[in-house]
């Protein structure tokens, strides 16, 4: 987790002591003992910072009443839907796009103008054409995946068939061949980091849309503790966003770490 | 697809652009239902023309750049004396950079509800997220150029016995360079656009984000429509301004 590669294990003392990993966790929890003591001294004032202990046990509360199971259910299913509509989309205009120059020529310039808009700029103009419900968050996620799959694999496509067409005409494949022996294999890998690029912003704008407009999520859960001046719950959705986000980015590490090991095995 | 484009392929890009504009006018023309949203060209233009003249679209629009550059300084140099520091001092990095890299895992605008409750709807508030947003990128692209110094740099360094921070100025920072300019161009797209975010959440004072959200409430499409065009084709105008001012400054890079 730290910033540079692992110390060598030699020289003076204190450096073995600095490249053990447990030391990592030493300004984390460092961090959480100040601000619970802070607290405790009353040299803060409560409207100011809530201890971390306070934001713990109203976490489990949260989650006994059922309230964050149900923002947090509604924010990762917009999330879901968004995300795997964005990927399929992005997957075949991207194919396009990176197969057909013709295709290029039609669709491109237009790609490549509305790449430029950013999402939360939409949130507006998405709101007056949909209204606040389901469908314009929706577009918003789905808008942040489908560009970043659909350039990566565009891109990827493009590179890969530079490298290996002469080896695909060479053994005769047809065009279809190559695409489905050469290219899609070869692409994997930077698809998968477009889809996580994607879903990471993804999951940032629909945070932020929901900040701006909804009655469910956890956005709306932060905006509505803010207006009633909730603190502990603020900060429990500030660590969940955070854990979420962490987490869905892991996941699709490993899934993309998987993956290359199998296709390496095969090969 | 920066390739030289023959004319009449240019004129098949737009052909989908057209259509969708054509499709657009027919809708607000025809459909009673979303007459609201889908405003009709005479009425974006009278709108964008209004904007301009009666003076709504520039102050906002000056506002928010105004903004976006005060929190891009603050960002940057804050990011680059902690990226510098991290790189630096492996115990400022071993105590640190978990830390950091902690915080960094929270997305970006999930902060403004705790700054709203310390700083009010209020412009320390605005900066605090723009600045946050120029930060991070500022403080990890410094911290891999410091790094990047090549060894037979490093070992020619001190064949020539520099001291440390005669080896810091010489060697790791001009190396440093091209990745520095990398993390402020992310720094400037994410500014920007985080810019765009904050003056909706704080939406008190000007700023093209909070006109934006007024339009919305007012639902005055033609405005929406003009905002959003103006934040699109500055975040491109500023991604290129920053390319060619890198292009040209490292040159002695390549």
């Amino acid at each position: 987790m730290s910033l540079s590669l692992p110390l060598p294990l030699r020289g003076p003392h204190w450096r073995r002591v600095l490249a053990h990993p447990a030391f990592l966790l030493v300004s984390p929890l460092a961090l959480l003992a100040l601000w619970q003591a802070a607290c405790n001294s009353g040299a803060v004032s409560p409207q100011l910072l809530v201890p971390p202990l306070q934001v713990w046990r109203t976490a489990l509360s949260l989650a006994a009443s059922g309230d964050l199971w149900l923002n947090l259910s509604a924010s990762l299913y917009r999330l879901a839907v968004g995300f795997v509509s964005g990927t399929v989309l992005g997957l075949l205009v991207g194919a396009l796009l990176g197969t057909s120059p013709r295709f290029v020529v039609w669709v491109g310039p237009t790609f490549n103008v509305l790449r430029q808009v950013p999402g939360i700029a939409l949130v507006p103009a998405l709101i007056l054409l949909l209204g606040v419900g389901e469908a314009f968050k929706i577009v918003l996620v789905g808008k942040a995946v489908f560009f970043s799959v659909a350039l990566a694999t565009s891109e990827s496509i493009r590179a890969v068939s530079g490298r290996w067409s002469e080896v695909g005409t060479l053994y005769r494949l047809s065009r279809w061949q190559q695409l489905r022996h050469i290219a899609l294999p070869a692409s994997l890998s930077p698809v998968l980091t477009g889809m996580r690029i994607g879903l990471n912003r993804a999951w940032m704008v629909l945070v932020a849309t929901e900040l701006i407009a909804s009655e469910s999520g956890l956005g709306q859960m932060m905006e509505m503790a803010r207006q009633m001046f909730q603190m502990d719950v603020v900060m429990v959705g500030i660590v969940l966003t955070g854990v979420i986000g962490f987490g869905l980015d892991r996941g699709l590490r490993l899934v993309q770490r998987m993956l290359l090991q199998r296709q390496g095995g095969q090969q | 697809m920066t390739a030289r484009v023959s004319w009449p392929d240019r004129l098949r890009g737009l052909a989908i652009p057209a259509a969708l504009l054509l499709l657009w006018q027919w809708a607000a023309h025809h459909s009673t239902a979303y007459a609201y949203a889908f405003v009709p060209f005479e009425q974006v233009w009278r709108g964008a023309v209004q904007a301009l003249e009666s003076g709504g679209l520039l102050p906002n629009l000056g506002a928010s750049l105004a903004r976006t550059c005060a929190g891009l300084l603050i960002g940057s140099v804050l990011g680059l004396a902690l990226g510098g520091v991290l790189a630096m001092s492996t115990l400022a990095d071993k105590l640190a950079g978990t830390l950091f890299h902690a915080l960094r895992q929270v997305p970006l605008l999930a902060w403004a509800p705790l700054i709203g409750l310390w700083f009010g709807n209020s412009e320390p508030a605005r900066l605090l997220v723009i600045s946050l947003a120029a930060l991070y990128p500022v403080t990890l692209n410094t911290f891999e150029g410091l790094h990047q110094a090549e060894s037979r740099h490093l070992e020619l360094a001190s064949l020539y016995q520099l001291t440390a921070w005669q080896q810091f100025w010489r060697v790791r920072l001009p190396a440093a360079l091209p990745h520095v300019f990398t993390g402020l161009m992310h720094a400037l797209t994410f500014a920007w656009i985080s810019a765009v975010g904050a003056e909706m959440l704080f939406s008190a004072g000007p700023g093209i984000g909070s006109m934006m959200l007024t339009a919305e409430t007012n639902q005055q499409m033609e405005i929406v429509l003009i905002c959003v065009i103006t934040i699109s084709a500055m975040g491109t105008l500023m991604n290129h301004a920053l390319t060619l001012a890198a292009r040209r400054l490292l040159r002695w890079h390549r």
